[in-house]
């Protein structure tokens, strides 16, 4: 099962996975437009609280036109939760020089037989692929807009 | 279980030494009163003693922290803040008392300093006994003192660095160690000069609740390079120990300093270090920290990379076994443009131990082009154990790439299975997977502490599986 959630409006959103039935997968995608000025403050919690659960967490976002961006996300697996999968990705592209992002993936694991793990990033537009985009006829306009929907389609 | 408990009974280290010799021991507890006697009896200048009072003081008013490990149980009133073995120290190995040098002897302090070290200042408690530093080095102008004797014949230099890196109301902690501190190194090394060898000082706790509070300052001048190891064991005691340094580093532009750290405290002593360098245009600081010992530690070496292309590196390794809970890490601030840092944790809990990384990477608006990377990787080794992961990652301006990483998980089934398949057992295969996991920080250590740490690994590896 995979959720899908947008997020284009400055605000706090907290997001809640929790695994309770033994076997169960279950992903999540989040997609993060801040092209205007706010705080877009997105907590992400995702507990394994029965064995044998899989689950994988991708957030990504770009900001732009002073927005101030904060992903966290916390992977808890609890003492019970063996055989367990988890992955959470945060990702941010900041394109202006008044916009902000920090990335926190935090880990909590009290098992011993999991796979977990997480990786986060923040950059900019890659100038080469606007280039690379404009030497095939695309208006620079049009380059930025196909990397940012790339960006974030991305998963 | 058993086996275990054998194996830290003949721990190599946890002997106990009679040295109740003190020739000054403070009573319990902190007071104004035995802040001043310290600083008289140190026969320190008075802006010195000033700004122990204010950090006393400072003390006072800032509260426990509360974010990270559980300091509820320590007893600040119970814990000698200031403890003395002898009135001067040593000049040469012959002068120093039996039941000091045996202490020495033991951890290998004689050994260690025939082999190509380039000096070795042992601290025995809180002052410097026995110190030496190889006349070439001497000669090019490069400082390698107890803090104590750097205050005393370098007071300008002392008090031109000492508390701007890690100011007394930094934290709790760092306002308890200058209001007593006592011993810790004071190196300088002149521009230009590069200093080949590893200077060594190895620090050890020997009186019970004995608190130590060393101060280090290393001042790297322009274009010169340093390597400063420390390596920490602390003998058995029943009740827990404090140990509060503070160490401050400057890299001067185009220096280059390297500071690693072998900590191997007794287990139930808490560790609660601030190290904080500033590093400015071009220059490199490393922190390699390892931490196998104590009750409880906390400490996350920082770099302010406050100069052009400065870099900040940090390699450690934790390793909570039961009762520990190492909470260390690392902090970048990225304060300038084209700067960058690297990041590399590993992490193993076991038998019920719990080791967490807790970092902070901050870009701010000025650093255009920095670049930072950090990686964490842990393995938890059996069920009752735990290891968390608690970065921060601020990025204030848009020229930026930061990446960051983590992985944990139990030793690979596969690489288990190959290994015995191969005629290793259990054991073997698994201290054989531990090791390679460490490798990248223990092969950048000294040729003898990574031999040291290979077989403290070994010995602790040893206690859990196989």
């Amino acid at each position: 099962m995979k959720t899908r959630r947008f997020f284009n409006q400055p605000g706090e959103y907290q997001v809640k996975l929790q695994y309770r039935k033994e076997g169960e997968t279950k992903d999540f995608v989040g997609v993060v437009r801040a092209e205007t000025k706010g705080e877009y403050n997105i907590k992400i919690l995702v507990e394994h609280l029965v064995r044998g659960t899989k689950g994988r967490v991708v957030v990504r976002a770009v900001a732009s036109g002073g927005a101030r961006v904060e992903l966290s996300g916390m992977i808890k697996i609890s003492q019970e939760a063996q055989n367990t999968e988890s992955f959470l990705e945060l990702r941010a592209l900041i394109l202006d020089e008044e916009s902000r992002a920090s990335v926190d993936p935090k880990l909590e694991i009290m098992a011993n037989e999991v796979k977990a793990g997480h990786a986060a990033s923040v950059g900019q537009m890659d100038e080469n692929q606007v280039q690379y985009l404009q030497s095939r006829g695309i208006t620079d306009a049009q380059a930025r807009r196909l990397i940012i929907e790339g960006f974030l389609q991305g998963e | 279980m058993k086996k275990n408990k054998e194996n830290q009974e003949d721990y190599e280290l946890g002997f106990k030494t009679e040295t109740e010799s003190y020739s000054y021991k403070a009573k319990k507890g902190l007071s104004e009163k035995l802040v001043r006697e310290i600083s008289a009896r140190k026969k320190e200048p008075r802006w010195m003693l000033e700004m122990r009072l204010k950090a006393l003081a400072q003390f006072a008013k800032m509260p426990v922290p509360k974010w990270g490990a559980n300091l509820e149980n320590i007893k600040w009133d119970e814990i000698h803040y200031y403890l003395r073995t002898v009135e001067r120290p040593y000049k040469s190995w012959e002068e120093v008392p039996d039941g000091v040098r045996n202490v020495f002897e033991k951890i290998g302090v004689p050994e260690a300093e025939k082999e190509l070290l380039a000096g070795v200042t042992g601290q025995y408690d809180s002052e410097k006994i026995y110190g030496s530093l190889k006349k070439s080095l001497a000669k090019k102008g490069v400082v390698f003192l107890s803090m104590d004797e750097g205050l005393q014949k370098y007071p300008e230099l002392v008090r031109k660095y000492f508390g701007t890196i890690v100011p007394m109301g930094d934290n709790k902690l760092a306002a308890l160690n200058m209001a007593v501190w006592s011993g810790g190194s004071f190196v300088y090394v002149p521009k230009g000069v590069e200093v080949g060898l590893p200077l060594q000082a190895y620090f050890r706790i020997n009186a019970e609740k004995a608190g130590q509070f060393e101060r280090t300052l290393i001042v790297v001048e322009e274009g010169a390079e340093v390597h400063y190891v420390e390596g920490c064991s602390a003998p058995a005691y029943s009740s827990a120990s404090l140990h509060a340094a503070v160490v401050e580093v400057v890299v001067k532009p185009r220096a280059k300093c390297r500071y690693t750290t072998v900590q191997n405290w007794y287990k139930n002593v808490y560790n609660l270090v601030t190290k904080r360098a500033r590093v400015e245009q071009q220059a490199r600081m490393e922190w390699v920290d390892c931490n196998l010992g104590s009750k409880v530690t906390m400490k996350y070496p920082s770099c302010l990379l406050i100069g052009e292309r400065a870099h900040g590196e940090m390699l450690s390794i934790a390793v909570a076994g039961s009762g520990q809970q190492i909470d260390a890490g690392a902090k970048m601030m990225h304060l300038a443009p084209l700067t960058t840092s690297r990041i590399t944790s590993k992490s193993i809990s076991k038998d019920g131990g719990r080791a967490s990384y807790r970092g902070m990477v901050t870009i701010s608006p000025r650093a255009r082009g920095a670049r930072s990377r950090v990686v964490c990787d842990a393995l938890i080794l059996d069920a009752k154990s735990r290891s968390d992961t608690y970065p921060t990652n601020r990025i204030m301006n848009k020229e930026v790439i930061l990446e960051h990483e983590a992985y944990v998980s139990k030793i690979g089934e596969e690489q288990l299975n190959y290994l015995r398949s191969r005629g290793l057992t259990q054991g073997q295969a698994e201290t054989m997977i531990v090791r390679g996991f460490l490798e990248p920080v223990v092969g950048e250590l000294p040729m003898e502490y990574s031999v040291e740490l290979n077989r403290l690994v070994k010995m602790e590896m040893e206690g859990s599986v196989g």
